[in-house]
């Protein structure tokens, strides 16, 4: 009994020991927390500033620091020089709060920054006016994954005198907190830049530092979904808004500036590449002879790789040969999703196995009168890939009827020759497609050509025998082999029945 | 009553229509396939062998012998007839490809003996493949294949071809 009370005091004390540390884990770490905020208190308006709906209030402060910027900007050394792109203003309404958010077209000193200018008129049309400079550390990141581009980088807001046009000072965020909001909008699928925002989840972003200013660790927007600057065409393009507070109190809305970043006042479905200068179009998009961006190549099922400006398939998948995207195959198998195709007539499944007695001829063992069937048909669509089981050296090769170019049998096949255990296996491919067969050192895994019906497949399908599949046969050392016995899936060589898929 | 009637009757044209439209032949009725008098048996029992070929079919029958990849032999009389046997080791061979090329070749099957140029309607009431608009023998393990491909427009064959998977 005794033994026992001692037993929960040390599962206490650990359990005491591991909460301390956690407690203390979290003081150091960005700490990203969901909120449950209404959607509805947020209103994100997009418009040109010319549009005479404006706020009265933000057109004064906007022509003051317009003209102020003329007159001053080479009279006073810590005056401003802003060159306000007012063709596009991004307006959130929240918690009585509005902020105008605006480019600036300033060159920045920084490589990969730029500016922002914010405006922001609360529920007595108090005005302030802020600079905000994004930093990012790196380059913008491209995510293949999930096809959108994020940012890494430092936010330093900084407060400005709209009437005199001066930098206030000591007016940087100083805090040791700081936090915004994130809005992520994720598109319909397929999506262009540009489409409707089908789900909104707002986000609360807060980031520790040491006395400076905020670092940004959470997924910027400035070129991830806002529908001018980016986003992800396929998956979730997602328009931010963010905002900072002023103060370490991160749950006080009245210190929160909400914006939403603006990179470069790019027309929809472009983004601004800062090594060119110029707004791009998005991933997957191309620029047609009008300009406008048009989705003309990046399809099938294809993500946009910013780095290499190629449209390419998700990870796990490969391109067939009608340059849709397809699942690909464990390593060792010659086909994804590994499936015995059977013969449709009384054979059966056995039809499609190696050994058996279902071929019409003679030489069975089992059966005189018969022929065996030599390897397996293993299913796959027309047009599907057809991949290397093993590294080894491919060989091309074709049935062809004598005296012509009329195929038959076997139809298109490759030949590879590995190294197994000290043993040579060959396996041969059949009923492949012409065009874009392997030949010379292939690594398992590669694709070794396309899902055809060439020799005399064609014939078997159509009168309705059997359906598409690659037929393989396999030699160990010139000896007939069964090739299930070299397939990373697993199957019963009686039945054929899958006993143990590899994934 | 009436209802499960036209559901049993539709399943049933569902399940009919939807059958291969083939004609099988029986294991006789399979050897006993004639390519002018030689027989299918007699074909299978030469075994691929050059010397019985020609005995069958005529000493100026042209061959070649190919072993790579596959091991296979050849046999023909260009504009007549041609014949592809295959061997998974080289011991047995059978036939995996034969085409009729010429209207003085004839094949008889399930008695019926038929050209390049015959009208289908020789065939009477047996089954059309209508996926390949042909006429379909196929021997009773369903992988050997005699076809007489149809012309829609004609009616005539215009192809005599066999062939094995």
């Amino acid at each position: 009994m005794i033994k026992r009370k001692l037993h929960f005091l040390k599962l206490g004390i650990l359990f005491f020991g591991i909460t301390i540390s956690l407690w203390n884990c979290e003081k150091e770490v960005i700490n990203i927390e969901k909120e449950e905020v209404n959607l509805n208190k947020i209103i994100v308006e997009e418009f040109s500033i010319n549009n005479n709906s404006n706020n009265p209030i933000f057109k004064s402060i906007l022509n003051k620091l317009n003209s102020n910027s003329r007159e001053n900007k080479l009279k006073k050394n810590n005056s401003l020089n802003l060159n306000i792109d007012s063709s596009k203003v991004k307006k959130i309404i929240f918690n009585g709060k509005t902020t105008y958010t605006l480019f600036l077209e300033n060159e920045t000193t920084e490589e990969d920054g730029f500016n922002n200018l914010i405006i922001e008129i609360d529920s007595l049309n108090k005005s302030k006016s802020f600079i905000i400079k994004y930093l990012p550390n790196n380059k913008v990141t491209h995510y293949k994954e999930h096809n959108s581009y994020d940012f890494e980088g430092t936010r330093v807001l900084t407060e400005i005198d709209f009437n005199s046009n001066l930098l206030l000072k000591n007016s940087s965020l100083k805090t040791e907190v700081a936090c915004w909001f994130e809005v992520w909008c994720y598109y319909d699928y397929p999506h262009l830049a540009g489409g409707s925002c089908a789900n909104t989840q707002v986000e609360m972003v807060c980031s520790v530092s040491s006395g400076g200013v905020g670092s940004d660790n959470g997924g910027d927007t400035s070129n991830g979904g806002d529908t001018s600057n980016g986003g992800d065409p396929e998956t979730g393009g997602r328009d931010g808004g963010s905002g900072s507070s002023n103060n370490n109190n991160n749950n006080n809305d009245d210190d929160l500036i909400i914006t939403s970043p603006i990179l470069k006042n790019c027309k929809k479905g472009t983004v601004y590449n800062k090594d060119s200068k110029k707004c791009e179009c998005i991933g997957g998009l191309t620029e047609n002879a009008s300009g406008d961006c048009v989705d003309n190549y990046c399809n099938g099922g294809k993500i946009y790789n910013l780095r290499s400006k190629k449209c390419e398939c998700p990870k796990g998948m490969v391109e067939d040969s009608t340059r849709k995207c397809v699942k690909k195959p464990c390593k060792g198998d010659p086909v994804a999703n590994v499936e015995i195709a059977a013969q449709l007539g009384d054979s059966g499944m056995s039809g499609g196995l190696h050994n058996t007695c279902t071929r019409t001829g003679i030489g069975c063992s089992g059966d005189p009168s018969r022929k065996t069937h030599d390897g397996v048909d293993l299913k796959n669509p027309y047009g599907a890939p057809v991949f290397a089981m093993y590294d080894g050296t491919a060989r091309l090769a074709t049935q062809y009827k004598k005296g012509s170019t009329i195929i038959k049998g076997a139809g298109y096949h490759v030949s590879i020759i590995s190294t197994i255990d000290g043993n040579e296996v060959r396996n041969v491919y059949f009923h492949l497609q012409k065009d874009r067969r392997t030949s010379g050192p292939v690594k398992a895994g590669d694709i070794i050509g396309y899902q055809g019906v060439s020799g005399n497949l064609g014939n078997a399908i159509s009168q309705g025998s059997t359906t598409s599949h690659v037929h393989i046969k396999t030699r160990v050392n010139g000896v007939k082999a069964d090739p299930l016995d070299y397939l990373a899936t697993k199957i019963n060589p009686n039945t054929g029945i899958i006993t143990n898929p590899c994934n | 009553m009436k209802k499960i009637h036209l559901i049993i009757t539709v399943i049933f044209i569902s399940s009919y229509s939807c059958k291969a439209q083939l004609n099988t032949l029986n294991r006789t009725e399979y050897y006993n396939i004639k390519i002018n008098d030689v027989t299918f048996q007699s074909l299978y029992d030469t075994n691929g062998d050059e010397a019985s070929m020609k005995a069958l079919f005529g000493s100026d029958l042209l061959y070649h012998y190919e072993n790579d990849i596959l091991i296979r032999k050849e046999f023909w009389k260009t504009g007549v007839y041609y014949f592809d046997f295959n061997s998974d080791e080289g011991d047995y061979y059978v036939p995996t490809n034969i085409d009729i090329e010429s209207s003085s070749t004839t094949i008889t099957v399930k008695g019926i003996s038929v050209k390049l140029g015959d009208d289908k309607s020789i065939f009477g009431s047996l089954l059309l493949n209508t996926n390949t608009n042909s006429i379909i023998f196929v021997s009773e393990t369903g992988t050997s294949s005699l076809a007489f491909k149809i012309d829609p427009f004609t009616n005539k064959i215009i192809k005599i071809e066999f062939y094995a998977f």
